[in-house]
């Protein structure tokens, strides 16, 4: 499957059982790569009017066929990694509060960059967007 | 530290529920009644122990249904007696925000204000003016309301953060949060032991912004004396004569004649030794020789850490 996950500059995901930010250039933007988005209930509310479709299921990660984009919020994918074989990381390039981070370990794991690309977001300046593949 | 917990606590006591919360009291107020309740509930605040911040209560923040509102605001406590900061608070919307970039601040020096230099110290200086609603929240530039003496790493790893997360959701919501600072300071402590800050995002009920958390004032590597704001590495003991200065330097009467150093900007007076005195702008400065009480009916204030 294909993982598309959100971090700030300590590789944090959520406080509070809150997300850290949200910017609308990354739902934009998600659609450089599907028109089919896998969600869990936790994200749905994020895009309500995002230009493509969405399927929500709690267990999306365990459901998801290799063609699948999920984009992850309140889950840790480490568990998963053997299943993922592209990663998305959209990275905020400011740091926030955070207790839920992402703890793969992308070297380790054998992910190499294929791509980077900055565009400026709604509420962020500059956000960076990473391509890994292995 | 007991004292320390009780005005910690007077805040905490009201943190309970959404319902039922009167206002902060200001960091000065105690009572031996609400002190002994707020004790009880705050047997699990620990020292610092190098974690710069702790959730407090579950990190729901104490503001009443009555207080909640989309209608932009903000309010800064006046000094104390001993001028320190109380509590800020706000409304903060987009309309709010600033608009141009932040000016010097460096002419403002708060309570506690003992700059000193460390090498473990990011950037060297142990100490910032912290602001208590940060400058992206609200633009506020140099209200000494707003300001205290903070460590870096209260304030660029502590509160820094979490301004961040409210600031970029405003931006992208176009909602408002509520947003209360309230720093504590311990007894008559000229440096805040750390700052309580609480916030909740109005028009989703929480759902974007919602935290309760203690921050402490510290630093790693370093002690502080928090009553002074004088500190030394923790590595070394601290040096006798800076005790001495502090101890031996006498207070000007009332009505004693005496050279100060007055700064016409923020209205307050200096001995002529005092740190302020020299790094203060020249165009503010002006010299007065005279007596306390005629400074006072002309509006100026003591200076808070030379303490004329």
């Amino acid at each position: 499957m294909k993982v598309i996950v959100c971090i700030d500059d300590d590789c944090g995901m959520l406080f509070n059982k809150r997300r850290q930010s949200r910017d609308s250039k990354v739902i934009e933007n998600i659609r450089d790569f599907t028109d089919t988005l896998c969600i869990t209930p936790f994200s749905s509310k994020l895009f309500d009017d995002a230009p493509y479709k969405v399927k929500i299921d709690e267990k999306m990660l365990e459901k998801a066929s290799e063609r699948d984009f999920c984009f992850v919020e309140d889950k840790d994918i480490a568990s998963y990694e053997k299943e993922i074989d592209t990663l998305i990381l959209y990275k905020w390039n400011r740091r926030y509060p955070s207790d839920f981070k992402f703890t793969l370990d992308l070297e380790k794991a054998g992910f190499s960059l294929a791509s980077v690309l900055e565009f400026e977001g709604t509420s962020h300046e500059k956000i960076t967007r990473e391509v890994y593949n292995r | 530290m007991k004292r320390f917990l009780a005005l910690i606590a007077l805040v905490l006591i009201f943190c309970t529920s959404f319902v039922g919360c009167d206002l902060l009291p200001s960091p000065d107020v105690e009572d031996e009644e609400s002190s002994s309740v707020a004790n009880a509930a705050l047997d699990n605040i620990p020292e610092y122990s190098g974690s710069i911040y702790i959730t407090i209560n579950d990190n729901k923040p104490s503001f009443t249904a009555e207080e909640i509102t989309t209608k932009a605001y903000e309010f800064y406590s006046p000094l104390d007696s001993l001028e320190r900061c109380g509590y800020a608070e706000a409304c903060i919307g987009k309309e709010l925000m600033p608009t141009e970039d932040r000016e010097s601040i460096s002419h403002v020096y708060p309570t506690g204000w003992e700059q000193a230099r460390y090498d473990c110290v990011d950037g060297g200086y142990l100490y910032n003016r912290c602001h208590l609603i940060g400058f992206q929240l609200t633009g506020e530039n140099d209200n000494e309301l707003n300001l205290i003496t903070g460590t870096k790493s209260l304030n660029n790893d502590g509160m820094l953060p979490f301004e961040n997360m409210v600031a970029d959701y405003i931006k992208e919501t176009n909602n408002h949060v509520m947003y209360r600072v309230t720093p504590v300071f311990e007894g008559n402590n000229l440096l805040a032991s750390g700052v309580l800050v609480e916030a909740y995002s109005v028009e989703d009920d929480g759902e974007g912004i919602c935290f309760n958390i203690y921050i402490y004032n510290a630093q790693p590597g370093v002690s502080i004396d928090y009553r002074t704001g004088k500190s030394h590495l923790s590595s070394e003991t601290p040096e006798e004569t800076t005790t001495e200065e502090t101890t031996t330097e006498q207070q000007i009467g009332d009505d004693e004649e005496a050279k100060f150093i007055l700064n016409t900007n923020t209205k307050k007076f200096h001995k002529e030794s005092c740190s302020s005195a020299t790094d203060m702008k020249e165009e503010n400065r002006e010299e007065f020789i005279g007596t306390k009480n005629e400074l006072k009916e002309l509006g100026y204030t003591a200076c808070g850490s030379c303490k004329p």
